[in-house]
């Protein structure tokens, strides 16, 4: 049948190109045992969030607390001052700060369980690390929680905690019915207690979603920390990690537009006019790097008209960043039209490439939930750099200063692109 | 008037293989001088090292007085190119690729526009303008092919076996303009292996045959290498005749040459060639003929008597 001899064709043909079949079912093979590895669970976390704790209690309770969080396997903590954290967390080098405020220890007794007004917990931020401050606040009720569970386990500071209870009980806000119950609950501890042996434990105190249910001692305040003039808005990150990744594929368009020249014989048709061979090699760099820019242009412009997107940070910074940003793509191509012979071969390779460099960069997702290993290998791609460039100068409201290294190591990838784009660039037919 | 085109002692080699070697000629303004050789024979190799898209192993090449190799851009200037392969923006309209074309060489708009019209109307692609190239038909395409190439106006034009593959309308359309272009005192480098080409368009030609110039001449002079002898070609209905009866035919009419050639007999006459002889004593014999032609001395002929090969050997 002519339906099998066309498959039959094709497959001979597929089988022709080995690169081509090795790089179709490479790319998604390699890409699905990255995102496996990264999601699988593991003995140790994947990825610790980092933050800083600020004890300005320096109590027992406080020290117990900064001791608990600590212990946690998902937390790096690190003690640090106030000012030293909020700069941290500004630039993006830190994702939270648990303030511990001065006399938080007294106030962290079973009674502010059932207050109107407790004390607060605030929470340093950064906005656009939201997920990390929801895993936080569950972390910090955890510990919190557990650290006056212990008092049960010590028969002296139960009793302790629900004398102290059972006094107030007649503040709590709950109608006359439900103090009454709560008043049995603590008396009916306080007799369990002093009769039962010193190593038994209270467990379950009521059901803290019913109604006049005890609530978590303290309240725990998010507070996103940004620069002066800066305000954080979801959108800036995706628009700058699709931004970042398309500008890529525009690149990936250049590099293959010598081979298409090639194929179609206008090359030859070039390299006849009066151009010089640097010129030539130049303006297919140029016109890649002014697709790019257009490309940037029009993303932002349509995400500060419509989505909210703002140059919080230095205009300069920005536009420098978008042109290096562009520059970098452009040579990209240009590294692209040196080694790639076939287009296959060019979409192929690069689209794996580009896809890696936005995944390290954080272009998908935030980098902070790659492992740390991980985030030093990200250094190592442009995408990261620009991530962390156009973070700076948009939302985060940061100076040129901020972009200054981003744009060094821009630089540095235009010259490298560059430099294997014209030592392997072939001339000849 | 000095040559515009300059040709001396080029040699190229590719590995081992020597594709062109010692090769040198001259071409003038007014003049379309044909290269004429199989493929293979280094005739594109030459064309690339003329436009300096090749760098020959050693020679050199002058367009004007501009060497090649020295003052490459200026060179180009003077210099169109029509490629053998197409070389078009398919997506793109008819007068897209002309401006695209035309763009690289440092013109106004003025005169872009000027020469857009020029081409158009040269090439009789008028009406064809706003249609994209994909639309045309493989001769349209071949005309704009040459039109891309005049749009700087060249004082040189390569044209690289330009009528591979088109109609004969088409192809007569692009012979009628390499003689305009020659009328208007441009030089033409006309490359084939159709030796009735050379034959129509030009005045002297090159006999190309691996790598080397086997003899360059004005056309009739090349003709003459083949000798003043006419040729005869006879085919049989029922096949080539037995070979008493082609000893028969020969002790007749003495041909200076006789040679089968796949079903057919073919017979050369130095002199007057014997034709109402010869078909009487055919049809006295009682041969039924399905050939009977008679053809003087081809650059085919020449190819052959210079290599000993055909031209289409290969």
């Amino acid at each position: 049948m002519s339906f099998f001899g066309v498959a039959r064709k094709d497959i001979r043909l597929l089988r022709s190109r080995p690169r081509d079949l090795l790089i179709n079912t490479a790319v998604p093979l390699a890409m699905a045992i990255l995102f496996g590895y990264l999601y699988s669970p593991k003995g140790e976390p994947s990825s610790k969030i980092e933050i800083a704790v600020i004890d300005l209690d320096k109590s027992t309770k406080s020290q117990l607390l900064v001791e608990s969080l600590g212990a946690e396997d998902t937390l790096q903590v690190e003690p640090m001052a106030e000012a030293e954290a909020r700069e941290l967390i500004e630039k993006g080098k830190l994702t939270a700060a648990v303030v511990i405020p001065e006399r938080l220890g007294e106030k962290l007794n079973i009674t502010a369980m059932f207050e109107d007004e407790r004390p607060e917990l605030p929470l340093l931020v950064d906005p656009s690390q939201s997920m990390s401050f929801s895993m936080l606040e569950g972390i910090l009720t955890k510990v919190i929680m557990q650290q006056l569970g212990r008092a049960f386990g010590d028969r002296d500071l139960g009793l302790e905690q629900l004398e102290l209870a059972l006094g107030s009980v007649e503040q709590f806000d709950t109608g006359d019915a439900q103090r009454q119950k709560w008043r049995s609950f603590f008396q009916t501890g306080i007799e369990a207690l002093k009769t039962m042996p010193a190593e038994e434990t209270i467990t379950g105190a009521g059901d803290a979603n019913a109604p006049g249910g005890f609530e978590l001692p303290v309240d725990i305040v998010r507070r996103n920390v940004v620069r002066k003039g800066g305000r954080f808005n979801a959108y800036t990150h995706s628009f700058a990690g699709m931004l970042i990744m398309f500008l890529f594929f525009v690149a990936i368009d250049g590099g293959v537009s010598v081979i298409d020249e090639r194929r179609r014989g206008t090359w030859r048709r070039l390299r006849v006019a009066p151009i010089g061979r640097s010129a030539l090699l130049a303006s297919k760099v140029v016109s890649t790097g002014v697709q790019a820019l257009f490309v940037a242009l029009v993303m932002f412009l349509v995400g500060i008209f419509f989505f909210g997107v703002r140059v919080n940070g230095s205009l300069p910074g920005f536009m420098a960043l978008l042109l290096l940003s562009a520059c970098t793509a452009a040579t990209f191509g240009l590294m692209l039209m040196g080694l790639g012979r076939t287009e296959g071969q060019v979409r192929g390779y690069a689209m794996f490439a580009v896809l890696l460099m936005a995944f390290l960069g954080g272009a998908w997702f935030p980098a902070w939930m790659l492992p740390g290993w991980l985030r030093t290998v990200a250094m190592g791609v442009p995408t990261s750099w620009m991530m962390e460039g156009f973070y700076a100068v948009t939302w985060r409201g940061l100076g040129f200063s901020a972009v200054a290294l981003p744009l060094a190591a821009l630089a540095g990838f235009c010259v490298i692109f560059a430099v294997i784009g014209l030592k392997t660039f072939r001339w000849d037919e | 008037m000095p040559p515009l085109l300059r040709v001396e002692k080029l040699q190229k080699s590719y590995g081992e293989i020597r594709a062109v070697e010692e090769v040198s000629f001259e071409v003038n303004p007014g003049e379309i001088l044909g290269l004429l050789g199989p493929n293979g024979a280094g005739k594109t190799t030459t064309i690339g090292c003329i436009c300096g898209l090749l760098e020959p192993d050693s020679g050199t090449v002058d367009i004007g007085d501009d060497p090649v190799a020295s003052r490459p851009l200026e060179a180009r200037r003077k210099l169109g190119v029509v490629p053998q392969d197409l070389a078009l923006y398919e997506e793109l309209t008819v007068e897209a690729n002309l401006l695209s074309f035309g763009g690289l060489y440092r013109m106004s708009s003025a005169r872009l526009v000027d020469r857009i019209k020029w081409c158009l109307e040269f090439v009789q692609l008028a009406d064809s303008r706003d249609k994209r190239v994909a639309q045309l038909s493989g001769g349209m395409k071949r005309r704009l092919n040459l039109a891309v190439a005049l749009m700087h106006d060249p004082e040189l034009v390569l044209a690289d076996e330009p009528t591979v593959g088109v109609d004969p309308q088409s192809r007569s359309h692009i012979f009628e303009n390499m003689e305009a272009l020659a009328r208007a005192g441009k030089a033409v480098v006309y490359t084939t292996h159709y030796m009735e080409e050379v034959e129509r368009l030009c005045a002297r030609a090159a006999i190309i045959d691996r790598g080397k110039v086997a003899a360059m001449d004005e056309v009739p002079a090349l003709l003459d290498l083949a000798g003043k002898a006419r040729r005869v070609r006879l085919g049989w209905t029922g096949g080539i005749i037995p070979e008493e009866e082609r000893r028969k035919l020969e002790e007749r009419f003495s041909p200076s040459a006789m040679s089968v050639e796949g079903a057919e007999l073919h017979l050369a006459f130095d002199g007057p060639v014997p034709v109402t002889g010869m078909t009487a004593w055919l049809a006295a014999e009682g041969h039924e003929l399905s050939v009977f032609s008679m053809e003087r001395p081809t650059l085919e002929d020449a190819f052959l008597k210079l290599t000993g090969r055909r031209l289409r050997d290969r």
